[in-house]
Order: C-alpha cells, then sequence, then structure tokens
C-alpha cells in the first residue's frame, strides 16, 4: 500500500475511533460528591478525542494531497488475498489466540507444549522443518517454566479445567 | 407406626447427609489452600494476609498460598474469586473498608454478603487526623472552629471516595467545618508527602506512616479516629472524645470466603483465626511491631455484625460517593 | 552518624549476606532479561521470603534484585528488541541497531558498564545529598507534575522520527488507552462497558509485550519465506568489555547528564524508569553533534538509556529512605520490605537505624560490583542466544512473556490483553504509526490529569496560587520552548529527507 491509501485509511479509521470515542466518553459518570468542579472524568477524554480527530483530519488532508503513485496498487482490500500473502502472520496470531483461548480448560503445560509446537512449526522454514525438534523443544520448555514457575516461585498458572 | 418410621427415616437421611460433610470438616483442610489478597504486595493488608497464612500454615499443616490479584481498590479480586468454588481451598484476605466503600460508591454492586465471613482478625492502627508542626490548632475542636471562622482557607487533602473523605464528611456534615477539599492521593504516604510539602493543610494517614514525623516533630496529630485510644499513642484523643461523636473508622482485616462454602469450614478457620490472633506469642509480637495493632479477632457472628455496622455506615454517605 | 559507617559495611562483608546479594543480583538479572518479567515481579516475589531472615540479609536481598533487575534489561533489549523491563525501552533504539550492525558484544559491553556507572553515580548522590534532595522532592505538587509531565510529552515530538502528526496520533492513543479503567481522582469507571476486568485498566506490562514481543514473532512470522539476506556475522569473541578507554572517555558528558536526569526522576515518585531512559535518550540526541546517527546503532544511545535508569535507583531510594515514599512499585515493595524488618523510613531513619541504612548503601555498592561481573562473564553466554533460531527462540520468549503477564496480577485477562495489543501492534506496523510514542502517552497520560485536576482544584480555592510556583511555571516555560524548536527542527530535518528522496 503506498502512502496515499495508507494515510487514508489510517485517518478515517482513526477518526471515526475519535467520534466513537467521545460518545462514550459522555456517558462516563460525574462524581457529584465534590461539588462543583470545573475539571471532570469526562473533560480529558473529551480533549483527547477532540485531538485525534483534529490530526487524524490532518491525515486524511495529507493523504489527499499526495500523489497517487502509478504502481498498479490493487483498487481494493481483500482478507483472502492478505491470508494468503502472509500465512505465517495469519497463522500465528490464530496460534497466539487458540494459546491463550486454551490455557484455562487445557492448562499450562499442555497448552504452552502445544503452541510452542506450532509457533516452531510456523517460523521454521523449509529446509529446517523438523517437527521432532519443535515437539521436543515445546516439552522441554513448557514443563521446565511450570516447574520453576509454581514449584519455585509459587506464579498461578492455570492447572487446566479438565484435570480439576 | 407410620409417623415413627417417617421419623425414623429422616434421622437416618439426615446423619447419611451429615456423615459425610463431618467427615469433610475433619479432612479439610488436605491440599493447599489459595489466599487471594485484594491489595498490592507490601502494603498493611498484604502484610496481614500474609502473616495469618503463615500462621494458619502451621496450624493447619497444608500450604497456605499468598497470591496478590490487585485493582480498582481490591474490587477486582473480590469480583473475580467471589464466585470461586467453595470448597474452603480459595480464601480471599481484604480489609472491610474496601468492602463497604466499593459498594457504596456503586463500584462493586455486592458487599460483605456475598461472601461467606471467616473472620474479622485485625484492627489497623488507626487514622490519625495531621496537621504541620506549626500549625496554631492543637485540638481537632480548635481546628474546626478554625475553617467556620474563616471558610475555605484550610486546605484538607483527601482521597476521594476513601476513609479520608468521608471523615471530611463527617465534619461538614456533623460539626459544620468548612474545609477546602483536594484530592491528594489514594495513599496515605502521598498524603503525608503533600502536607509535609505544604501543598495541603490537614490530612488523613495511618499511624504507621505518620509515627516517624509525629516523632521528629515535623507533624502534629491532632486525634485519632479509632473508637478507643490506641495503646501505642494514650495521649492522643479520639475524635469521638475531642467533639465529633460521628467521626469513628476502623479500618478492619478480614477473611472471607466464596458463598456456599460449608459451615464446618468457616468455623473451622474461624476457630484457628482465634486461637492464632489471641494466643500465638509470634503473631501477637508481629503485628505490634510491625504495624502497632492490638490483637483483635471475632467469632463468625460478630464478624458479620461488625461488617454489617460498617457498611451501614459507608451506605448512608453513599450519595456523596457517586 | 559516621560511627555507623563501618558496623553498617561489616554487617554486609559477612559470607551469607554476599551470598544473597550476589543470588540476588542473579536472579535479578534473570527476570530483566526476560521480557515479561520485571524487577518490580521479582522482588514481589522474593518479598515474603526476606520476611524471616535478618534485617540485613532481606534488605540486602530485595535491593540486589532491584539492581539486577534494572539493568536485566538491557540484555532482551539489545539482543531481542524486546525490551526486558519498561526501564530498557530506550536501549532498544541503537541497541538494536548496533546488534544488527554485528556490534552485540560492543553494545552489551556498554549497556553493563554504563549501568554500572549509571548505579555508582545514583548511589554516591543517595549518600551524599539525599535530605537535600529529599527536601528538594517535597515541593513538588501537582502544578510541578502537571507541567512535569507536559514536558515529558513534549518529547514525542522529538522521538517521532519523520511523521509528526503519526507520532502525534500514536501517544494520543497512548493517552486514551490509559483512560480505560478507573478514573483519577473521583475513580469513575470509564470504557469499562460493564467489564469487570477493565475497571483496573490495562497495565503497562501488557502493552508492553504485546507491543514489543508480539511484533518481533509477527515480524519473523513475515519473513519466513522472504528470501534470506546476508545476516552480519556477531563477533562473538569480545575484548574486555568491547569497547576502548577512549569511546569510554568521549562518553562521560553524556554519562553525567544521563545520570542527573535518571537520579532527578527516580526521586519524583510515580515517574519511572522508562521515562527516564527516554529522556536521557532524547537530551543525548538533542545536544549530540550528530544527531541524525541516533537510531542507527552508536553507542551513545545505549549509554544514555542504560546510565539514566539505573541511576534512578539511587534516585528512588532517597525519597524512600527519607521519606518513606516509594518512587515506584519496585521502591514499593522495598518500603514493604523495610518496614517489615522495623527499619523505619523518615526523617530519623539516620538516628534510629543508622548501621541499617549504611549496610543498604554498601549492599547497593556490592550489588552494582556484583551486576557488573555477572554480566560481563555472561556477556559471552548471551551473545550466543543470537545465534538461536529465532524459530525456536521466539515461541519459548512468548511462553515466557505469557507468564510473566498472568504473574502480573494473576488474571488470565492480562494474557488476552496481551495478544489483543499484538494484533494492535500489527496493524500500527502496517499504517507506519511508531509505537514508542504510545508508550510514552500511556505512562504519562494518567500523571497529567492526575494532576492537572488536583491543580485546577487547588487554583479553584486560590487562582492566585499558579504564581507561588515557580518551578512549575519554569517546567511550562520550558515545554513551549522545547515544543518550538522541535516543531522546527522537524520541519528542517523532514524538509532534507524529502529534498534528499526526491533527488
Amino acid at each position: 500500500m503506498n502512502n496515499k491509501r495508507n494515510d487514508m485509511i489510517t485517518g478515517i479509521v482513526l477518526a471515526l475511533f475519535a467520534l466513537w470515542y467521545f460518545y462514550e466518553a459522555l456517558s462516563i459518570r460525574v462524581f457529584a460528591g465534590m461539588g462543583k468542579a470545573v475539571v471532570n472524568s469526562t473533560t480529558m477524554p473529551k480533549i483527547w478525542a477532540v485531538c485525534l480527530l483534529l490530526l487524524a483530519g490532518a491525515l486524511i488532508l495529507r493523504s489527499l494531497r499526495t500523489p497517487a503513485k502509478r504502481d498498479g496498487a490493487k483498487a481494493s482490500f481483500s482478507l483472502g488475498a492478505w491470508v494468503k500473502a502472509n500465512y505465517e502472520v495469519f497463522l500465528t496470531f490464530i496460534a497466539l489466540f487458540l494459546y491463550a483461548a486454551l490455557m484455562e480448560p487445557l492448562g499450562f503445560i499442555i497448552s504452552s507444549i502445544l503452541y510452542i509446537f506450532a509457533q516452531t512449526l510456523i517460523l521454521m522454514d523449509k529446509e529446517h522443518r523438523s517437527y521432532v525438534k519443535a515437539l521436543i523443544i515445546a516439552v522441554i520448555c513448557s514443563v521446565a517454566s511450570y516447574a520453576i514457575f509454581v514449584y519455585w516461585l509459587a506464579v498461578l498458572l492455570p492447572v487446566g479445567a479438565i484435570f480439576e | 407406626m407410620k409417623k415413627f418410621a417417617t421419623a425414623l427415616t429422616l434421622a437416618a437421611a439426615l446423619t447419611v447427609g451429615a456423615a459425610p460433610t463431618a467427615f469433610a470438616a475433619d479432612a479439610y483442610p488436605n491440599q493447599t489452600i489459595n489466599m487471594i489478597c485484594s491489595h498490592g504486595a507490601g502494603g498493611d493488608t498484604d502484610y496481614n494476609t500474609r502473616l495469618i497464612s503463615r500462621m494458619l500454615e502451621n496450624r493447619l499443616g497444608v500450604s497456605v498460598v499468598v497470591n496478590n490479584v490487585t485493582g480498582a481498590n481490591g474490587s477486582i479480586a473480590l469480583t473475580q474469586y467471589k464466585d470461586e468454588k467453595p470448597d474452603g481451598y480459595t480464601l480471599i484476605g481484604t480489609n472491610a473498608m474496601s468492602l463497604a466503600s466499593n459498594e457504596a460508591s456503586g463500584l462493586s454492586d455486592f458487599g460483605y454478603d456475598a461472601f461467606e465471613v471467616i473472620s474479622v482478625y485485625g484492627k489497623q492502627c488507626g487514622e490519625n487526623l495531621l496537621v504541620r508542626a506549626d500549625a496554631p490548632y492543637n485540638t481537632l475542636e480548635e481546628l474546626i472552629a478554625a475553617t467556620q471562622k474563616d471558610p475555605d482557607s484550610i486546605t484538607m487533602g483527601v482521597a476521594m471516595g476513601g476513609s479520608s473523605y468521608i471523615a471530611a464528611l463527617i465534619m461538614q456534615t456533623t460539626k459544620d467545618a468548612k474545609f477546602a477539599m483536594v484530592d491528594a492521593g489514594g495513599d496515605g504516604a502521598e498524603r503525608m508527602t503533600s502536607l509535609l510539602g505544604g501543598h495541603i493543610d490537614v490530612t488523613i494517614a495511618p499511624y504507621t506512616l505518620a509515627k516517624e514525623y509525629i516523632e521528629s516533630g515535623k507533624v502534629k496529630t491532632l486525634c485519632t479516629l479509632m473508637s478507643e485510644r490506641l495503646p501505642a499513642t494514650p495521649d492522643v484523643p479520639t475524635a469521638r472524645e475531642s467533639g465529633v461523636p460521628d467521626l469513628v473508622i476502623d479500618t478492619l482485616y478480614v477473611l472471607l470466603a466464596p458463598k456456599g462454602t460449608p459451615k464446618e469450614i468457616v468455623d473451622k478457620l474461624n476457630a484457628t483465626v482465634l486461637d492464632i490472633v489471641n494466643n500465638d506469642a509470634e503473631y501477637k509480637e508481629a503485628i505490634k511491631n510491625f504495624n502497632f495493632q492490638e490483637p483483635y479477632a471475632l467469632s463468625v457472628e460478630d464478624s458479620i455484625a461488625r461488617l454489617k455496622e460498617q457498611r451501614e455506615h459507608m451506605m448512608s454517605y453513599s450519595k456523596y460517593l457517586q | 552518624m559516621l560511627a555507623d559507617i563501618i558496623p553498617g559495611l561489616m554487617s554486609v562483608l559477612t559470607p551469607t549476606v554476599l551470598f544473597f546479594i550476589f543470588f540476588g543480583v542473579f536472579v535479578g538479572i534473570i527476570f530483566g532479561s526476560i521480557p515479561g518479567l520485571t524487577a518490580t515481579m521479582a522482588i514481589v516475589m522474593f518479598l515474603p521470603v526476606t520476611y524471616t531472615m535478618s534485617p540485613i540479609e532481606g534488605v540486602s536481598t530485595l535491593v540486589a534484585l532491584y539492581v539486577g533487575g534494572i539493568s536485566g534489561g538491557l540484555i532482551a533489549a539489545i539482543l531481542l528488541n524486546i525490551p526486558g523491563t519498561p526501564s530498557s525501552i530506550a536501549t532498544t533504539f541503537d541497541g538494536t541497531p548496533m546488534a544488527r550492525k554485528g556490534e552485540a558484544g560492543k553494545a552489551l559491553g556498554v549497556g553493563v558498564v554504563f549501568s554500572f556507572c549509571g548505579t555508582i553515580l545514583g548511589l554516591l548522590v543517595l549518600v551524599l545529598v539525599s535530605p537535600l534532595l529529599a527536601a528538594f522532592a517535597i515541593k513538588f505538587g501537582p502544578y510541578e507534575y502537571c507541567t512535569l509531565a507536559l514536558f515529558a510529552l513534549s518529547l514525542v515530538i522529538s522521538l517521532t522520527g519523520r511523521d509528526l502528526v503519526k507520532g502525534l496520533i500514536s501517544g494520543l492513543l497512548g493517552v486514551m488507552l490509559a483512560t480505560v479503567g478507573l478514573a483519577p481522582v473521583d475513580s469513575a469507571k470509564r470504557f469499562t462497558f460493564g467489564m469487570v476486568e477493565l475497571n483496573a485498566g490495562f497495565s503497562l506490562l501488557t502493552l508492553l509485550i504485546g507491543l514489543f514481543a508480539i511484533t518481533e514473532v509477527i515480524k519473523a512470522a513475515e519473513e519466513v519465506r522472504k528470501p534470506v539476506t546476508a545476516t552480519v556475522e556477531t563477533n562473538v569473541r569480545i575484548k574486555g568489555f568491547g569497547f576502548s578507554l577512549a569511546e569510554f572517555l568521549s562518553q562521560k558528558l553524556n554519562m553525567v547528564r544521563s545520570a542527573a536526569i535518571g537520579i532527578v526522576i527516580g526521586i519524583l515518585p510515580g515517574i519511572g524508569g522508562a521515562i527516564s531512559g527516554m529522556l536521557a535518550y532524547t537530551a543525548a540526541k538533542n545536544q549530540s553533534k550528530h544527531p541524525e546517527k541516533f537510531g542507527t546503532g552508536i553507542m551513545d544511545g545505549v549509554v544514555a538509556s542504560e546510565t539514566a535508569n539505573n541511576a534512578g535507583i539511587g534516585g528512588a531510594m532517597i525519597p524512600l529512605l527519607t521519606l518513606g515514599i516509594p518512587g515506584d512499585a519496585a521502591t514499593a515493595m522495598l518500603l514493604g520490605g523495610l518496614m517489615v524488618h522495623q527499619i523505619a523510613p523518615g526523617p530519623l531513619i539516620f538516628d534510629k537505624s543508622g548501621v541499617e541504612v549504611f549496610g543498604i548503601f554498601f549492599a547497593l555498592a556490592i550489588s552494582a560490583i556484583a551486576m557488573l561481573i555477572i554480566e560481563l562473564f555472561g556477556i559471552k553466554i548471551f551473545i550466543r542466544v543470537l545465534k538461536i533460531p529465532k524459530y525456536l527462540l521466539l515461541p519459548v520468549i512468548m511462553v515466557l512473556c505469557v507468564i510473566g503477564a498472568i504473574g502480573n496480577a494473576n488474571r488470565m485477562f492480562d494474557v488476552w490483553s496481551v495478544m489483543v495489543f499484538g494484533v494492535m501492534g500489527y496493524l500500527l506496523i502496517k499504517a507506519k504509526i511508531p509505537h514508542v510514542p504510545m508508550i510514552l502517552g500511556f505512562i504519562l497520560g494518567p500523571i497529567f490529569e492526575l494532576n492537572f485536576r488536583r491543580a485546577i482544584q487547588h487554583a479553584q480555592i486560590d487562582p492566585t496560587g499558579v504564581f507561588s510556583h515557580p518551578i512549575a511555571i519554569c517546567f511550562f516555560v520550558v515545554t513551549i520552548i522545547v515544543v518550538i524548536f522541535s516543531l522546527r527542527r522537524q520541519r528542517k530535518e523532514a524538509a532534507l529527507l524529502k529534498a534528499s528522496e526526491e533527488s
């Protein structure tokens, strides 16, 4: 994406966000106990929202002024195309979110093993691909971290709902 | 004949029903207990929670692991853990002020009655009303009179929604004191610094924080907000004695369990806590030296009564806390 | 009081205490270097353990953890581009480019040595002038903090690189992100949408991990299929510290100035090492003869950041010991540790606990030495981390980060926050919005708002009050000057860059 489109989309998204933020800020409860206060909990959020709106506007203006580069930039953006072009990134996000989601049901050890295994494979390119290596690292690191942090340092890592 | 049979069946059912629970109470605890502390490590709630946990460990023979789940004046921990499994292996250590003020201010939609109360097991050494050493007033009455003579000239640093704020409100509503209230921080130490730096004229802070400054003569305390004089400072009058009878704020440390925890477990824990607080020499010495606390622990019924009292007290000010 | 020096020294020079110090520094470095685990966490975890130790043992351990933790952050910052602790954010600015140029050993050496120097400088100030500085620190009230935060926020302009608008947007987004939760002063619920977890707001740690660590993993994922660019061979063998005496001396002004900044920020409660590192970096860049080289991998950047954040340790101990006011989360824990051992901080601390206080000073000095030794030996090992392929290293780092996120406040919400911030970080990169100003905004926004509102409260009572706060007025004026100058420089730089691009 060239700068023009980049700025334009970013600007629009940010402007919408700023408007939504301002709207939400209006429903913040004003503390009645202090009597009259010029500045209250809605003041700063409103100011920030306005600032963001102005900056987003500046961005949009700037994008309108930049000449469009003639390099055959795609006119539309499709999720499918992005996924295909950034397959590993897509998989990484999936892996990360699954990791978070599975942590409580399956427990720390199992979900970490799964995650490390998956993530390592995602990051390995064809010539280095080794399922065995990934699995070994996954198991060792997960178990070792759990042991150190739970038994020695008493961090509350999820045990796993299926085990309770 | 039929009645007799029914009675017998009923009795049998009750025995069968009671047996497992009785059995369970004897077997409790048989695994690690998770103690959640609602406030940050290093503070007085945390210290008390950890101390009582350590003592419980000794008495109960199982590990009691303390974990801090901090945030939002304790409400994060309380909300997160109030619906935990009521098997007695998750307990919460917090202070009663947080419970009551969160409910009164609307931060939480529940109070102490959303939990099983195990015990009120400690009382803080009290909040003291402090002014700088060179201030012209020596008693609470003089201070209040000064505010009435010249309204809004004396700045009081409070933590909005906290006990210091409530104290200021009580003085304002019952004695017509006219302080100019400013926010000076939820942390007593922050308010003390503000006082020393001359940004505010009056504030309220726990005695543990103020002690050094009182002794070195930088700050003087006009009174304590506890219900009785603190044994460590017998010459400091209470606010009640100084003419503001409604100004009583006791911060209590309390142990809670999720609702539905079996009565036997609650009673057993309560008995153990009472035993520790009243009889354990190491415990008594620790709290005295660290926090100038005197042993103070209540039975389950008394604890509930005390919490109810605090909650009603706070709720009466809830319109100022919204 | 001076009579307590020797007993203080002797109390620390026992085998047990020395062992605890070395152990503490070692563990602290590990905590500091693993992204997601911080110095504060280390202290929190070991605090209960120290309750049963003797006072000097316990406090020395905590001090050692603190020193190790703050300095350990540079390791991950340089080697992985992920700050190990918030204090080392600014170290990534030049540390990572240096590593990419093959100068990782030098960067580490510089970081370690100047961390040591910073700690010692902070300690000297702590020992010699604490009462004076404490009295100065008390004078900082809402007006001063408000204008100071404004001043620091104006730094965003200096740190935004080429695109001012995007930098400001980033800072603003950070500020807005920080408004989620309970508002300052009146604890009104803001942007919580009825979710209890949001009442506490987001934590800096999760933002840091999401923006820095997850983006590293994403970057690695993006590069899997790309052709492998020739990787610069890292010089694994370094001589001594990795840099020459001449280079060391060339940094002496930088070092002193950065230490001063670190100490001042450390003394002022509530600001923290991240800000001091960034402030020092910006100051070094602005006052340097070759500002354009900053960010490309010169040692000045690492020197500034690491000296400042370590000097902040001594700085934070000043209000801690003389006033009982903790300067940051880590010192708040230290305060708890001190009080448990009956060392009551406050104006009487030298009279009542003189021996212990000098013990603490010496423990701090010995911790610094221990840190220097351990890290210098460790550099050779640390560098080998670079040889581990990213596909093995990064997933494991992520798991450790997650542990850190959980350990932060014991809730899964933080883990989810990390993931969401990771997505946000990716979007920011795609939108070409820098993420460092966001961190600045996130930290400074609340400080500014809190003190601004308090200042207004004071002003409502006494409208002329602001004029009796010369320090605040000073800061405000300086901010305006800095903003004007920075804007002018930005314009010049941007024009220059545009000209060079178009030609």
